[in-house]
């Protein structure tokens, strides 16, 4: 068998208008910061150079932190240990501000798994596309709040953390308007520095994670009583009966995501665990977690993070978001 | 291989496959980062022996599977239908219009096909990949490969004729009410 001629080669017989089409299509270009902000996003999740020939730094507003980093000289490496991870200092994407709401109204509704079923998925063991989850619904079930924090000085990821459930959900409905405030007022403080390459190996791991500082650490305060959970959780499954409810929690997801993307993942924390805390057991749960796992990736919170995103993963197997929660694993 | 050299090199690849493959412009980021956290950890065990872009083919497959299974709500509810964005907004050219309209013609077109056939279809009209190369990319037959892009383009020129009427009835409207 011999391959047809392509449409756009010269002697195809395609229409004027197809071959108008095809050539507009084969002349778009991504937009020319695209690469930078996605490599400097990276870059904070992964221990790479966030600066460099193609990612300039004259857009990062906390380009000197990053410089810092990327003097090392090592930051490109790969195939070190993959827990290593660097600090989110770096803006990115700020046009999905939208989508969580979206995702907040959207979650409400099951979804086929089928609709978009592809019969022809690669299958083999050892590709690398396989990374992906299996299809399924979307999920919305109630992701109890796990916020929890090793202790200060941890020797090993695996042993030195003593966690502690959050103070998020356990904290009762009073919270929000105190947390909002909290919000507005932390945003000057979320500037995260990126530790050196050594400081990020997962062995060195633990004087990175010791409790955060003022508000931040209020924030992870220890909250014991599974109880206390729950009555939050009630409280918040209250407000889901309000409609508006479910836009206010895709608003406060939104601006999460949006802190955490443009360089403040500390603002992105909190705003999450007052999410959490007004719609514990709300219709973004898994969208909440999500991102609270790519913040705590971002403030240096590896092994807290990887604890979160193998729980999630335990939790929603077959969730859409499990990709990405994967990824953060390795 | 290093990484840094495998994301110059395919960042462009990697964006206009999940673009085509329906990521829409306000997802495309952040399934751009999935692509690439996937390639970071897969890397070193990458053996070559599969062509780099046929491998990063796929991972924007499954990329772009859970978008499009996380995004067809948003669209619906936000109309988020987009592919391309124009190639130069601020350039209002007769060329930018021209192009942004062929772009328009072309996501339109494109959309009235299955991921399947959209995977067959730009890997080789556009991303000029050879039948074989299409196969081993989405790890399918050949006969597979030919079938599939035989059904696209059926459904594709369809389509551009069926859009392009549509848009030219739409002009001689608007030319007569003015």
């Amino acid at each position: 068998m011999s391959d047809p001629k392509r449409l756009l080669e010269s002697s195809s017989h395609a229409a004027g208008p197809v071959r108008r089409a095809l050539e507009a299509a084969r002349a778009a270009r991504p937009v020319e910061p695209l690469t930078r902000e996605v490599w400097t996003a990276l870059a904070a999740k992964l221990p790479l150079a966030p600066t460099g020939s193609g990612t300039p730094s004259s857009s990062d507003p906390s380009g000197g932190a990053l410089g810092a980093s990327s003097a090392s000289g090592t930051g490109g490496l790969i195939g070190g240990a993959g827990a290593a991870l660097g600090a989110s200092t770096a803006p990115i994407s700020t046009a999905i501000v939208i989508k969580a709401i979206g995702a907040g109204m959207a979650l409400g509704v099951l979804v086929s798994a089928g609709a978009f079923a592809v019969t022809d998925s690669p299958s083999s063991a050892a590709s690398a596309a396989n990374e992906s989850n299996s299809s399924s619904p979307l999920e919305s079930p109630a992701l109890p709040p796990r916020l929890t924090v090793p202790t200060a000085g941890a020797p090993t990821q695996s042993s030195g953390e003593s966690p502690r459930s959050a103070g998020a959900s356990a904290r009762g409905p009073a919270e929000p308007e105190r947390a909002a405030q909290a919000h507005s007022s932390a945003a000057p403080a979320t500037a995260v520095e990126r530790p050196a390459p050594q400081n990020i190996e997962p062995a060195a791991a633990g004087p990175n994670e010791t409790p955060l500082p003022g508000k931040s650490s209020a924030a992870f305060a220890p909250a014991d009583a599974p109880a206390a959970v729950a009555r939050a959780g009630g409280a918040g499954a209250l407000q889901r009966s309000d409609g508006s409810d479910a836009l206010e929690e895709g608003r406060l997801v939104a601006s999460a995501r949006q802190a955490i993307r443009g360089g403040s993942p500390q603002r992105g924390l909190e705003l999450l665990e007052g999410a959490n805390r007004r719609f514990a057991g709300g219709q973004l749960a898994q969208e909440r977690e999500v991102l609270l796992i790519e913040a705590l990736f971002a403030t240096q919170r590896t092994s807290l993070a990887r604890e979160r995103a193998s729980q999630f993963l335990r939790d929603h197997p077959e969730s859409a978001h499990a990709t990405r929660v994967r990824a953060f694993l390795h | 291989m290093d990484f840094r050299e495998v994301y110059d090199a395919n960042c462009a690849f990697v964006w206009r496959s999940l673009r085509r493959l329906g990521v829409p412009a306000s997802s495309v980021k952040d399934a751009m980062q999935d692509v690439f956290l996937v390639v970071y950890r897969r890397l070193p065990a990458f053996e070559q022996r599969s062509q780099l872009t046929t491998w990063l083919f796929r991972i924007c497959l499954r990329a772009a599977k859970d978008y499009r299974r996380r995004a067809h709500i948003r669209r619906e509810v936000l109309g988020e239908v987009e592919l391309h964005e124009p190639v130069d907004q601020n350039a209002d050219t007769a060329l930018a219009i021209e192009q942004r309209e062929g772009l328009q013609l072309f996501e339109a077109a494109l959309s009235r096909l299955d991921l399947q056939q959209r995977a067959v279809f730009v890997l080789f009209e556009l991303e000029e990949m050879t039948g074989e190369q299409v196969a081993e990319a989405l790890e399918i037959p050949l006969g597979t490969v030919y079938s599939r892009l035989r059904l696209a383009r059926q459904v594709f020129r369809r389509a551009v004729v069926q859009l392009s009427a549509a848009s030219r009835a739409v002009h001689s409207r608007s030319a007569s009410k003015s």
